[in-house]
């Protein structure tokens, strides 16, 4: 399976973090790119069930995501669901992880893990090492960028 | 909504995407000249070169007896942005996660 993994330090305590990552007022201030406003939601990561958020970008283009809430182990890890609901039906769904823990310098240590970036069927190409190869794409495109 | 699963599909095998990548350095190449990306029959290439323009990978030219084959650039621009959307989403929240947690700690 394809995978996204982002690594973050903090400089607040992992409780805090944590509270960050769960609770529907704070996951309201930062749940999305610079300039998300968050319209209806259900949006609560401390507690296992669904959840959605309807997203305005900058733009005022509207997104939809959704999905459910797996796991809930304060004030460590959560794992949810997400997809995009598309117009024309809804995206491949991915299954994110969020893990904090204490820094060496005394903040928090933040890692997402996002899997199964992909549809199911092509399973056997994502062990196949998709993930580096969709990079070496990237790398190939920005390079054919900017020779031409 | 492009049909990115066919071109995961039909970039999954290691022949096709080195055949990809060959085409996305050089440019517009002749079916001769992509014949070293790999030890295969000709027409296991050839098969290749199908799969590829099914999904809208590459397209193909004829000109006068040669095959010319090129990458479509649309299709490489589709799968790069949605592999891309997660990556800056996350950027942009957790931007805004760190701004968040330092307005509450003062």
């Amino acid at each position: 399976m394809a995978t996204l993994t982002m690594q973050r330090v903090f400089d607040a305590p992992p409780a805090k973090v944590f509270e960050f990552l769960t609770q529907t007022e704070n996951l309201l201030n930062w749940w999305g790119p610079k300039g998300t406003k968050i319209r209806d939601h259900s949006l609560d990561f401390s507690k296992v069930g669904p959840w959605f958020a309807v997203m305005v970008g900058p733009n005022g283009g509207v997104a939809k995501v959704g999905g459910d809430v797996l796991e809930v182990r304060a004030p460590h890890a959560i794992e949810l669901t997400l997809r995009f609901m598309m117009e024309d039906g809804f995206g491949p769904e991915s299954t994110i992880r969020f893990e904090v823990s204490a820094s060496d310098t005394g903040g928090t240590y933040l890692l997402l893990t996002q899997t199964g970036l992909d549809p199911e069927h092509i399973d056997d190409m994502m062990k196949k090492g998709w993930n580096a190869a969709l990079l070496r794409l990237e790398n190939l495109v920005t390079l054919t960028k900017n020779g031409s | 909504m492009p049909d990115l699963t066919a071109s995961f599909t039909a970039l999954g095998n290691a022949t096709r995407f080195a055949i990809v990548e060959r085409l996305l350095q050089k440019g517009e190449l002749a079916a001769g000249e992509l014949r070293d990306v790999e030890d295969i029959s000709p027409p296991a290439l050839s098969r290749h070169f199908k799969v590829l323009l099914e999904a809208g990978i590459i397209s193909q030219r004829i000109d006068k007896q040669r095959r010319l084959y090129s990458v479509r650039p649309e299709a490489i621009k589709d799968i790069n942005e949605w592999a891309m959307s997660y990556r800056q989403f996350w950027d942009g929240s957790f931007e805004r996660l760190s701004i968040a947690l330092k307005s509450e700690g003062r």
